[in-house]
């Protein structure tokens, strides 16, 4: 819950930040987004045992600033991932669900720093950048007590490339595709144990829609 | 005129059927038995009599055979075998006919038979020679798959004596957050339950009971010639909708009834009705339980039962519950004596492979000896069977629990030498021993026994932890754990260790842990 709030609240006062900043400096353009997507995770087996499916949607936003030096630019992020599965026990080959209820979400904070390539085309922007990601996991299910269900935090790095197409010049639709490592954040319980899954990172292709310049 | 023909017959048909009604008690009574049988002689009995805990007898040590039915067996058989014959499978291409022609010859056997529901042989041969030399010599054979004497098997506690609060068991194994996941699965669950036989039904049967010895050499107990014995169904077991495919291979027919309380104990630890308000409570309640008698016990022996606990008997008795529907078999039974059982292993592994998860008791024998049940030998080598020691309140293991590497887990099955006294047994509802037991009271008290009353007893044994781990499997086919390979590796995956770290021959792999097997795994934790 502090994770979402936090994290709502940073990317409310970024999405506050364009108009200042046009305002203030014409070098300096600012874009507020909002994403959708969708995220494979780098512990295939574990999520597809529990959960179904080692893929699922993600939606969340964020702000970039494109500073005054070429094509750079920063930004900050964030997406969620909530999904309902059945807890499981593997044997062999064999993977058993037990019927008994379990949700997982991955909430992920994202500090980008990267180049926008705008010299090859004043509508079409293609971009590239990495950076420093948070991932907060949490895994309740029914019938757990006090202490049964997950809470955590990891950190990692993300590596991101996409392209955006300017509509007007405050409005862009782009798509990006990025990968994620989150070392040592599972496999120590649960199936991701039993696979020896310790990854929470993985691949996300993304759709976004930014305002601002 | 119509009237008064109705009328009339209508007197007619009350006086026939009231006629046909006396004519089959005398009928019964004038034309008694034949031989080594019992008859039917009333399908329904009296309301139960429920006799209440009885908890301030001394419990007697499960290791220690004492004045049992097995008793009288060993009176009979000393060597706990039946002589005269032994088991021979031959192996698969061999011409049978020849095969069996040349082993005769070679052990001047005299015939051979093969049962119809069997794949193996059971060859006569000399009385006096010694069925395990025999089976020595046919093992040597190029065609003989395994061959073993017909080794006699046997329940493994011994009753001790006399509500939930007084089933210490449960919450030791943290039940009741575990039937909070998990209601005592439901009726689409079958566990088998190979013993004495179990309180499944109502009836008087008509038994020859013949004059006895308890021990060998021991006092003649007199004949009591025809006695007519009540049974009910036990009333913490439920109604006869609770019981599937009942099957007694002690008797050969379709009435497993209980005559000594060992086998309906044990199917209490299983499923006993719970939470309906009355007496104790069962680890599986809701499952249905299928009786299947293949131990003969004192009163089977004294009333000249056809068949005994023999290996071969067991086998049969596990292949019927698995080609039945059973996905747990309990085996709170085995033997010490003789060697190997390869008769039973094989129909274990028949049975693991028709998707039945088999639970075995240990053995009593740990100041005995320390002698391992031969017929859990196989489990550690089999996915889907678990052989299972027994530990007492303090969650030791018990003082007759034995020990060997047969042993993979371990689950309550009382020990009256730790904490809780005589109250450290298992409590379930069974036969009122009191009434079934009447050749334990003096002689002049000795007569037929009573299947009509119960009472609440604390047994000690392997026996008794074995209906626990059997419970937990129920449970979990229930959960969706269908595999019993998978069964048995969940068991061992969330067994909470005890004694020397790891496997150990006390423990085996640990205490089972109802509620984190039934939890599984999530994600991350």
């Amino acid at each position: 819950m502090r994770t979402r709030l936090s994290t709502s609240a940073c990317i409310a006062a970024l999405l506050s930040i364009p108009m200042a900043g046009v305002a203030s400096a014409q070098s300096i353009d600012v874009r507020g987004y909002g994403l959708a997507g969708t995220v494979t995770f780098a512990a295939a087996e574990s999520f597809e045992a529990v959960l179904g499916n080692p893929s699922g949607p993600i939606f969340g936003g964020g702000a970039e600033v494109g500073l005054p030096f070429g094509g750079l630019y920063v930004g900050a992020g964030g997406w969620r991932f909530r999904q309902d599965g059945e807890r499981v026990f593997v044997s062999g080959e064999q993977i058993f669900p037990l019927g008994i209820p379990v949700t997982v979400q991955v909430t992920a904070v994202e500090i980008t720093g990267g180049w926008r390539f705008r010299n090859l085309s004043r509508r079409f922007v293609p971009y590239a950048g990495a950076g420093w990601s948070a991932f907060g996991y949490e895994e309740t299910s029914r019938f757990a007590e006090p202490g049964e269900n997950v809470d955590e935090r990891f950190s990692g790095y993300h590596l991101l490339a996409g392209a955006e197409l300017r509509i007007t010049a405050w409005l862009g639709i782009g798509g990006e595709v990025a990968w994620t490592r989150i070392p040592d954040a599972l496999g120590d319980g649960g199936v991701s144990e039993a696979f020896g899954e310790s990854d929470l990172g993985g691949t996300s292709l993304r759709l976004k829609i930014s305002i601002g310049r | 005129m119509r009237a008064s023909t109705w009328r009339g017959l209508a007197a007619a048909a009350c006086a026939l059927s009231a006629a046909a009604v006396t004519w089959s008690g005398v009928s019964g009574q004038a034309a008694p038995l034949d031989g080594a049988s019992r008859r039917l002689v009333h399908e329904f009995g009296l309301p139960a009599i429920d006799r209440g805990l009885r908890d301030q007898d001394l419990p007697p040590d499960p290791s220690k055979h004492g004045r049992s039915a097995a008793e009288v067996d060993r009176a009979l058989e000393p060597a706990g075998l039946v002589p005269g014959s032994v088991i021979v499978k031959f192996k698969a291409g061999a011409d049978r006919s020849a095969a069996v022609s040349s082993a005769l010859s070679q052990v001047s056997g005299s015939g051979a038979d093969r049962p119809s529901w069997a794949n193996f042989d059971l060859l006569a041969i000399d009385p006096g020679a010694d069925p395990a030399i025999v089976a020595d010599a046919l093992r040597a054979r190029a065609d003989v798959e395994y061959a073993q004497p017909r080794y006699l098997n046997h329940k493994m506690y011994r009753p001790n004596d006399p509500l939930y609060a007084n089933q210490w068991n449960f919450p030791a194994l943290d039940m009741e957050r575990t039937w909070d996941i998990q209601q005592g699965a439901t009726a689409d669950v079958i566990v088998a339950i190979l013993d004495t036989g179990v309180a499944f039904r109502a009836g008087t049967f008509r038994y020859n009971a013949r004059a006895f010895r308890l021990t060998e050499g021991g006092p003649l107990y007199p004949a009591l010639g025809i006695v007519d014995v009540p049974f009910v169904i036990a009333p913490e077991l439920g109604t006869s909708s609770r019981f599937v495919a009942p099957r007694d291979f002690i008797w050969d027919d379709a009435d497993p009834v209980d005559l000594d309380g060992h086998g309906t104990h044990v199917s209490g630890t299983v499923g006993q009705l719970t939470n309906n308000g009355v007496g104790v409570a069962g680890m599986a309640f809701n499952v249905r339980i299928m009786p299947v008698k293949v131990i003969a016990e004192t009163w089977d022996v004294i009333f000249g039962a056809p068949f005994r606990g023999t290996d071969d008997v067991v086998a049969r008795g596990v292949r019927y519950a698995a080609d039945n529907g059973a996905k747990v078999i309990n085996m709170s039974i085995g033997r010490e004596e003789g060697g190997a059982a390869p008769v039973i292993e094989d129909a274990i592994r028949y049975a693991v492979g028709k998707g039945a998860f088999v639970a075995i008791a240990s053995g009593n024998t740990r100041e005995q000896g320390n002698r391992p049940n031969q017929v859990g030998n196989v489990a550690p080598g089999l996915d889907g069977a678990v052989t299972v020691g027994a530990v007492g309140r303090s969650l030791e293991l018990a003082f007759y629990s034995t020990t060997s590497a047969s042993v993979e887990l371990s689950a309550p099955g009382g020990d009256t030498r730790q904490a809780g006294g005589a109250s450290g047994g298992i409590l379930q509802q069974t036969l009122d021993l009191d009434l079934v037991e009447t050749f334990n009271r003096p002689a002049s008290q000795f007569g037929p026994p009573r299947a009509d009353s119960f009472a609440y007893h604390y047994f000690q044994g392997t026996s008794m932890a074995t209906p626990h781990v059997s419970g937990l499997a129920a449970l979990l086919v229930q959960q969706g754990l269908t595999s019993p390979a998978a069964i048995e590796a969940s068991m061992k995956k969330y067994a909470t260790d005890k004694g020397a770290a790891g496997p150990d021959e006390r423990y085996g792999v640990g205490l089972i842990n109802p509620r984190a097997t039934l939890r599984g795994l999530g994600l991350a934790r």
